[in-house]
């Protein structure tokens, strides 16, 4: 290794005690030859170390930042209990709307149930009415040759526009 | 630092505010420590904790306890910090700073170990002042709060070996800035 990279790993690794035992011991064999490298680990410890070692940790006001952060918290928990009640309506709103609930399915499927049976049922009471004179009706069409014969000198020769006219 | 109890995790989540309050104090000291040595200015790291501690706040719910929770409280403080440093970017004389820092050395032999914490403190602000905020942030977590590589590699969500990188330019630059400053006083 040149000196060059033995001064990298000084300055980071071997510095911060982040070496393995075997790895330090080859560092600290070159140190033991070079006097270049003993001067630049040196100049590191006391530039680079020493300074954050004697500095004093910070002293934020502890109580004064708590009751700020608190503070913020309760005010924004207000914040959001009105707009959480008018939420609320809403949200039921769209429970109701969007996401019907079991029993609601249920009665909402026998009502729809019920509806379509009494409206089949009516429209069946006019159909029979009716079925029979149509029935009639039709029969006599059938029958008729004249009518079939007029339709068909009115077509213009094609299933498709037969159709369609 | 040791991990804060999980019930204790779990109840400030469910939103205890007693429980909270156990978080706070217990990662006050080092959320505050990190964030004025990243940002350099006392106003501006109270912000900065009161940020740190209301995302945690806002966060807890979220946390799934898939990382320890000092590693998730080191995370939101860095990033908060370095944000903000970012933010508040100002384009200063740093080598103005750093000599007038020296120029503090008084002539008198029997005042130098007086001097020497005080120096001690300007000097450590100037030469963090020298590095970008990213460098800042490894050295600070290394430098004041005696984190492993490992730990730090957690904490910002990078390689180890980028942490390596970022310490190891960050101290060529302090370095070449002291030497700057003693062919200065030459």
């Amino acid at each position: 290794m040149t000196c060059k990279e033995i001064q990298d790993i000084l300055l980071t690794d071997y510095l911060d005690g982040q070496l393995d035992k075997q790895s330090a011991d080859g560092i600290e064999r070159h140190l033991s030859d070079c006097l270049h490298c003993r001067e630049f680990l040196a100049a590191a410890r006391k530039s680079l170390v020493a300074p954050f070692l004697l500095s004093e940790k910070v002293s934020l006001p502890q109580e004064e930042v708590w009751k700020n952060i608190k503070q913020r918290i309760e005010e924004r928990s207000s914040e959001k209990l009105p707009a959480r009640s008018t939420g609320d309506i809403f949200a039921k709103w769209r429970e109701l709307i969007f996401i019907p609930q079991p029993a609601l399915v249920l009665s909402l499927a026998v009502a729809l149930i019920l509806a379509g049976s009494l409206y089949f049922r009516s429209i069946n009471e006019k159909a029979a009415e009716t079925s029979s004179s149509e029935n009639i009706q039709d029969l006599a069409y059938l029958t008729d040759e004249s009518t079939v014969n007029d339709v068909e000198e009115e077509s213009y020769g094609t299933d498709i526009e037969q159709y369609f006219f | 630092m040791d991990d804060i109890a999980k019930n204790v995790i779990v109840e400030a989540s469910q939103g205890d505010i007693d429980a909270f309050e156990k978080i706070y104090r217990h990662y006050f000291h080092f959320v505050a420590n990190v964030a004025f040595r990243v940002v350099n200015r006392r106003e501006d790291a109270q912000d900065v904790t009161q940020e740190v501690f209301v995302t945690i706040y806002d966060n807890l719910k979220d946390f799934r306890f898939a990382s320890s929770f000092k590693t998730w409280v080191y995370r939101i403080t860095v990033n908060a910090a370095i944000n903000y440093a970012k933010r508040a970017a100002k384009h200063r004389n740093n080598m103005v700073e750093y000599t007038q820092v020296f120029d503090l050395k008084s002539p008198d032999p029997g005042a130098v170990e007086k001097m020497d914490s005080q120096i001690s403190e300007k000097e450590v602000q100037a030469l963090l002042n020298m590095l970008n905020p990213d460098q800042r942030a490894c050295i600070v977590l290394r430098g004041f709060e005696g984190l492993s590589y490992e730990e730090i590699s957690k904490a910002l969500q990078m390689p180890i070996n980028t942490v390596r990188s970022r310490i190891k330019r960050a101290r060529e630059a302090m370095l070449a800035l002291k030497k700057e400053v003693i062919k200065h006083d030459v």
